[in-house]
């Protein structure tokens, strides 16, 4: 009876051996994909791919992606294919020429190789924002083998990024939000812009005041002489935070601030209209006077000799 | 044997001891401790970052249940937006309660806190006097 019991065992035993070493079909044309880019997808930014093709014995002919909607100018698929090196950096070898775009279709053609991993940027289109898009990838060999992998959908973002905005004391210091630029007063002047002034940048050497953001309507007291354009009557709520990381406005985190953050962001009245002492890592919440945008303004950097800040802005239209 | 049984009888006897005290409505320990008295208090902005210049001072000999707390806070702040918070003696508690957002901006009428000892019997009002730092 023992020995039936220890019979059966041994035979399950070579079953599941058999089958744990059963080999990968390696004769035909594989493909796989990755998604670089970490993070929220936003208008006019990039969705970096790496899609990996290879053949055993033959060569690779194309490469094709057609995305949902068409990408932005500059979307394509780049020549190169990658491997990281020892000490961890990425190497690119040319692998492919004549990578074309035309609407929907991204494509490169194989130069003479038999595996390659693409990398596939694709620049998020204004068309494409608060909706969903999605890639279906495919690989061509020379026996006419074809492959091919459909992405999951990814969502597009409402808000808006607009990185390393100088903001200049004196100069280039008159901050649009609606336009995420900043202007000199001659620029407010000459174009009319004093309406869409949302924030005036300044810098002091007093102590506690430093690098610092004012509304045109914050009360003079706290202006420290601030030249304010005539007819810029804009009071933005600042609620200043310290703890607000974001890897795509230059914190060094995978964080990110996401549509739903604005959206449940509240920065009421209770708010003042201007922040004194910033610095990096600090930034600001912001909701403009009229009640147009939610915002989130991110310090990079402060220059106190040339009396510079440089910053970064996600911006969220509300409704 | 009988070392092993008493030992484990003297423990007994010190968790019931232990779990012997009262628990008040927020299930803290009321002890047997008479002291309340603040040793710390501090206000903090939206950043977390204190808006007190240097210490509040504490002022705790005037009269043994009122005490006043004095801060000059930096100019600029906002005084709507502010959170409180404090060291206490032993087993004390604070009311109303700290370390959520509260309007300080009303210069006129300071907010007062109350620590409470822990044995819940004896209790020191504190008066929150803020100043804003002249325009520097």
């Amino acid at each position: 009876m023992q020995r039936r019991y220890i019979n059966w065992f041994l035979l399950l035993s070579f079953l599941v051996i058999a089958i744990s070493c059963k080999k990968e079909d390696l004769t035909t044309l594989k493909n796989d994909l990755i998604k670089k880019t970490i993070g929220p997808n936003i208008v006019n930014n990039t969705i970096e791919f790496a899609y990996a093709m290879a053949i055993p014995e033959g060569k690779l002919v194309s490469a094709e992606v057609e995305a949902s909607i068409p990408g932005a100018p500059n979307t394509r698929f780049g020549p190169s294919s990658w491997y990281t090196d020892k000490g961890g950096n990425d190497i690119p070898v040319t692998v492919a020429t004549d990578c074309l775009t035309d609407g929907k279709n991204s494509n490169a053609v194989f130069i003479d190789t038999c595996a390659a991993t693409l990398r596939y940027y694709y620049v998020i289109p204004e068309e494409a924002r608060e909706k969903n898009v999605s890639f279906q990838f495919s690989c061509k060999a020379d026996n006419g083998e074809i492959v091919s992998f459909s992405s999951p959908e990814y969502k597009i973002s409402k808000m808006d990024l607009q990185p390393n905005i100088t903001l200049t004391n004196g100069g280039a210091c008159y901050l649009s939000i609606k336009q995420m630029k900043v202007f000199t007063m001659a620029d407010v002047l000459a174009n009319n812009l004093a309406g869409e002034i949302d924030l005036i940048y300044f810098y002091s050497t007093i102590a506690g005041i430093g690098h610092s953001l004012v509304s045109p309507a914050t009360l003079p007291d706290y202006l420290y002489g601030v030249p304010v354009p005539v007819g810029s009557t804009n009071s933005t709520k600042v609620s200043k935070r310290r703890d607000i990381r974001d890897g795509q406005l230059g914190s060094p985190y995978s964080q990110f601030i996401d549509d739903l953050d604005f959206e449940t962001l509240i920065v009421d009245n209770n708010e003042e209209n201007f922040v004194y002492a910033m610095a990096n890592p600090f930034g600001a919440f912001l909701f403009t006077g009229d009640g147009k945008y939610k915002a989130f303004i991110f310090v990079n950097s402060v220059d106190n000799t040339n009396k510079k800040m440089v910053v970064s802005i996600k911006r969220y239209a509300v409704n | 044997m009988k070392n092993y049984i008493k030992i484990a009888i003297a423990l007994l006897a010190m968790v019931a001891g232990a779990c012997s005290y009262p628990l008040d409505e927020n299930e803290l320990l009321i002890t047997t401790r008479a002291e309340s008295y603040m040793t710390m208090f501090d206000l903090l902005d939206e950043a977390h970052a204190t808006v007190i210049m240097g210490l509040a001072a504490i002022d705790t000999i005037t009269d043994p249940n009122i005490g006043i707390v004095a801060a000059t806070v930096k100019y600029g702040t906002n005084l709507k937006v502010l959170k409180p918070y404090c060291s206490l003696a032993q087993d004390a508690v604070v009311t109303p309660k700290m370390g959520a957002w509260t309007d300080f901006s009303d210069l006129l009428n300071p907010l007062t806190y109350t620590v409470i000892s822990g044995n819940r019997e004896v209790k020191k009002t504190y008066k929150i006097v803020i100043t804003v730092q002249l325009k520097p």
